[in-house]
């Protein structure tokens, strides 16, 4: 996780957020996607937009300053297999903004060639783009863990505030069978069967 | 005197090069091999693609081999062949080209990835339907006949799918087998089908891979050979109705065939960049780092090595050399040159004299 969070930087970062966050509402595309608007409303909702100058270094660990920049991101999240499912918002002293993804698709190895193109000319548009940024491991990480076969992501959370990070939930592929297990699922099947019968038999003697 | 020639006809079988090599290539390479001093003196072990692979990855891992085919090896492929205390390293040699082209002037228009999908699939998207060109009755009938995602094809002309292109009947001439299919599977079809939701809901990637490259069985595609896949051009030309089909991009400057841009490019376009064509795929070659190592303290090439360096001159990827003849298009100067720049790095090759 980015620890960026020093004290006497979280008034900067809150107001870096929302400056960015209100210059980006003037800048926003006709067409915003929706896990691009909820983000925007999520946090306009909680931060409000005071006039602070803006930490260059503070304002490329988000979401970049465009809503351009932005729309690309959380397109080429859901070009990695994964779509928005929830965003956890609290508001208080110290706001806090989480966005959960969930896996919908696998990728293919179609996908996987065509994604790492789209994320090497994200790159190449963007003259902020760098590897140690926070977007930019979350992208390059989604596409490493596709190829593995053993292991998937089943889900991760991007938090946004008070400091920015993703958390992630790996997998197996293959659930791997012990005897204990088999024992127990032959046990509960049987126990299923018993009570079913004595459904079906309770209900034959009823009529 | 039995065991010394024991001992030297093992050790003559350990200093061979096998080179292990795709069928689309293997033309290619026997045309050019006999002119290199160790390539022509390898041995050549070539079947269908995975049939290959998995042959140079069950080979002894101390033999001299190389791997050459007309694709990428996954991250996954690598480490399954790789195993223990091995390094494997691919190299783009050249790409392997096709282009989409019509035996008629009047089907030049330009075609994405989106466009032939629905041209060519056996069932559409439903939402494709309901942003198509048909006439609002019969779009109205089909949406209301099935609640399917789903629907089979009924587009018959192109401008059915869209208003912009030309009112003449769909024909296409696709390749039935080898790289070309797959280029034309993976890089057109699954391209072309991977933005529809109606797609992107369905988890399995196998499922969907067979969804997107299920071709449409009636009149309006025909196959043509593409395991060889050598005079496609002349499949075209003998097409009776105007139809568009993929060639070899040499076979563009033939003539007598109209060349179609594919997202907004051509092969014959002066900046033509390769790497962003659709329509290609890259001809690897893969080896083990030890292999290349030289033996002894006078560090002399190993096959491998040399063959590397065989494969890697003017003669074999330049712009005149033998992949370019064989049709595959080649790699820019500065591409050529950071290919032998680490291939320098790696030991062995000095002795040889690699430039």
């Amino acid at each position: 996780m980015l620890n960026i969070c020093k004290q006497r930087q979280l008034p900067r970062l809150l107001g870096a957020a929302a400056l960015l966050l209100a210059s980006s509402t003037a800048q926003a595309l006709e067409q915003e996607s929706p896990a691009s608007k909820m983000f925007r409303q999520t946090v306009n909702t909680v931060i409000a937009a005071p006039s602070l100058v803006i930490d260059k270094t503070l304002q490329t660990v988000l979401y970049g300053n465009t809503s351009w920049h932005r729309e690309k991101f959380f397109e080429l999240v859901e070009n990695s297999g994964y779509e928005l499912k929830q965003a956890d918002t609290t508001a208080g002293l110290i706001p806090e903004i989480k966005l959960v993804y969930e896996q919908s698709r696998e990728l293919s190895e179609g996908d996987r060639e065509a994604l790492a193109e789209e994320i090497a000319e994200f790159a190449e548009e963007d003259p902020t783009w760098i590897e140690g940024k926070l977007e930019a491991r979350i992208l390059r990480f989604l596409l490493s863990v596709s190829e593995v076969g053993d292991y998937r992501i089943g889900g991760f959370e991007i938090s946004v505030l008070p400091i920015p990070g993703f958390r992630f939930t790996s997998m197996p592929n293959e659930i791997t069978y012990t005897p204990d297990t088999i024992l127990l699922m032959r046990r509960m099947n049987e126990i299923q069967e018993k009570m079913q019968e004595q459904m079906s038999s309770n209900g034959s003697k009823k009529h | 005197m039995a065991t010394a020639l024991q001992v030297s006809c093992l050790a003559a079988e350990e200093d061979g090069l096998t080179v292990f090599i795709g069928p689309s290539l293997l033309k290619t390479y026997q045309s050019v091999a006999p002119q290199f001093e160790t390539l022509s003196k390898a041995e050549v072990n070539s079947d269908e693609t995975p049939r290959t692979i998995k042959a140079f990855c069950e080979a002894p891992r101390e033999d001299q081999k190389l791997l050459i085919i007309s694709r990428k090896l996954s991250l996954n492929e690598m480490r399954n062949c790789e195993k223990e205390e091995a390094r494997m390293v691919g190299l783009q040699l050249s790409q392997y080209l096709i282009a989409p082209a019509s035996n008629s002037s009047s089907l030049a228009f330009d075609l994405d990835a989106k466009t032939f999908y629905l041209a060519i699939a056996e069932e559409v998207p439903r939402s494709a339907i309901a942003a198509s060109n048909l006439p609002s009755r019969k779009r109205s009938e089909l949406l209301n006949s099935t609640a399917d995602a789903l629907i089979h094809n009924p587009f018959v002309t192109w401008r059915d799918i869209d208003a912009s292109l030309p009112n003449i009947e769909i024909n296409l001439l696709v390749p039935d087998g080898g790289t070309a299919k797959i280029i034309v599977d993976k890089r057109l079809l699954e391209a072309g089908c991977r933005g529809f939701n109606e797609i992107k809901r369905i988890f399995v990637a196998e499922a969907r891979i067979r969804t997107c490259t299920q071709y449409r069985a009636d009149d309006h595609v025909v196959f043509t050979d593409g395991a060889l896949f050598l005079d496609s051009r002349m499949d075209l030309l003998l097409a009776k109705k105007p139809t568009i089909g993929f060639i070899r991009y040499p076979e563009l400057l033939g003539g007598g065939v109209t060349p179609l841009k594919l997202n907004g490019t051509t092969p014959l376009d002066l900046k033509f960049n390769a790497k962003k064509y659709p329509a290609s795929e890259s001809i690897s070659i893969y080896f083990f780092t030890q292999a290349v190592f030289g033996k002894g303290p006078s560090q002399e090439a190993t096959p491998t090595g040399s063959s590397l360096a065989e494969l890697l001159s003017e003669e074999m990827i330049g712009p005149e050399g033998a992949f370019q003849k064989g049709g595959f298009f080649p790699l820019n100067q500065k591409e050529r040159n950071d290919l032998r720049a680490i291939l320098r790095t790696v030991r062995g090759l000095g002795a040889v004299g690699v430039n």
